[in-house]
């Protein structure tokens, strides 16, 4: 995989942003959890090279984390800003200058991730935790402190779910290398009964 | 009135994969069912629809003799809703995480 001038945490986050702008620190880390956590079982590898431990807040990489969220402001890809959210302090996040072109995120990764964003960065970040990141089994499987087991949730059989598949299939339907599902069978059945 | 059904190059191997893993005693009978299960979906596609990514899915169980398989489809109905085009096929993977 060529590589980018951005780090991959930091295009994971900078793109989590483009689709849920506002986020602040707690939602978007939960937002790349999630979607590692699918990618685990929908790609059969994670997105990020996030290690998460079962934090205060749950699952985090305060490291790798904020090292990205610096890389992306210093590149000038967000902003970070202060404001009262519901008595705290918070740091919503705007995206700025877009992904660079040599961003390395595949098309089946940023399928993902535009999915995990418009599906729980309009959440609070309570409802988020509460009700999706900890009724997710890596962090039913681990106590407070604890290294999730993320690699426990991923796929086991390659015939599982494959969104790479999907995508290639849905390539070829759009290629025209489509073929009446009847004929397919029949060569199926005369094949098996060789 | 059923659609037309149609499979990818792709999903036609992968679905070729999912029979060759089962016992070879049973690849005709679990084509019957595959048959079967997909012209069910023909018929009727959307009320049992499943989504992975904005994509429909249908899901379905294979049974032939003592053999019980849940598989699934992906699939795009063409713009003139004449066909229904099958774009993967897979064995049904456990939920991760919570839909809301």
């Amino acid at each position: 995989m060529p590589g980018s001038a951005l780090t991959r945490n930091a295009q994971v986050l900078r793109y989590l942003l483009e689709v849920a702008p506002g986020a602040g620190h707690t939602i978007l880390a939960k937002l790349a959890y999630l979607a590692d956590l699918l990618a685990r079982q929908h790609l059969g590898h994670p997105i990020t090279g996030l290690d998460y431990i079962y934090d205060k807040h749950g699952p985090f990489d305060s490291g790798r984390f904020y090292s990205a969220l610096s890389e992306l402001e210093r590149g000038g890809y967000i902003v970070r800003e202060r404001a009262d959210v519901g008595g705290f302090l918070g740091y919503p996040m705007q995206p700025l200058q877009r992904l660079p072109a040599d961003s390395n995120l595949t098309d089946a990764e940023r399928e993902i991730l535009s999915w995990v964003g418009r599906t729980y960065g309009s959440l609070t970040a309570r409802d988020l935790c509460e009700r999706v990141v900890y009724q997710t089994t890596p962090m039913k499987r681990a106590k407070p402190g604890q290294r999730l087991p993320m690699e426990d949730a991923g796929r086991t059989d390659p015939l599982e779910f494959d969104l790479e598949r999907v995508l290639a299939g849905e390539r070829a339907g759009e290629e025209g290398r489509v073929r009446p599902l009847t004929s397919v069978l029949n060569e199926l059945r005369a094949r098996h009964h060789k | 009135m059923s659609y037309a059904l149609d499979i990818t190059s792709e999903a036609a191997e992968r679905l070729n994969d999912l029979i060759e893993s089962l016992p070879a005693d049973w690849h005709t009978d679990v084509t019957d069912a595959v048959d079967a299960a997909l012209q069910k979906l023909a018929a009727n596609p959307l009320p049992k629809a499943k989504y992975y990514y904005g994509r429909p899915a249908y899901e379905f169980t294979i049974r032939a003799g003592r053999l019980t398989r849940h598989w699934g489809v992906t699939y795009r109905i063409s713009p003139d809703e004449t066909h229904l085009v099958i774009t993967d096929a897979y064995k049904v993977p456990p939920p991760v995480p919570p839909i809301l």
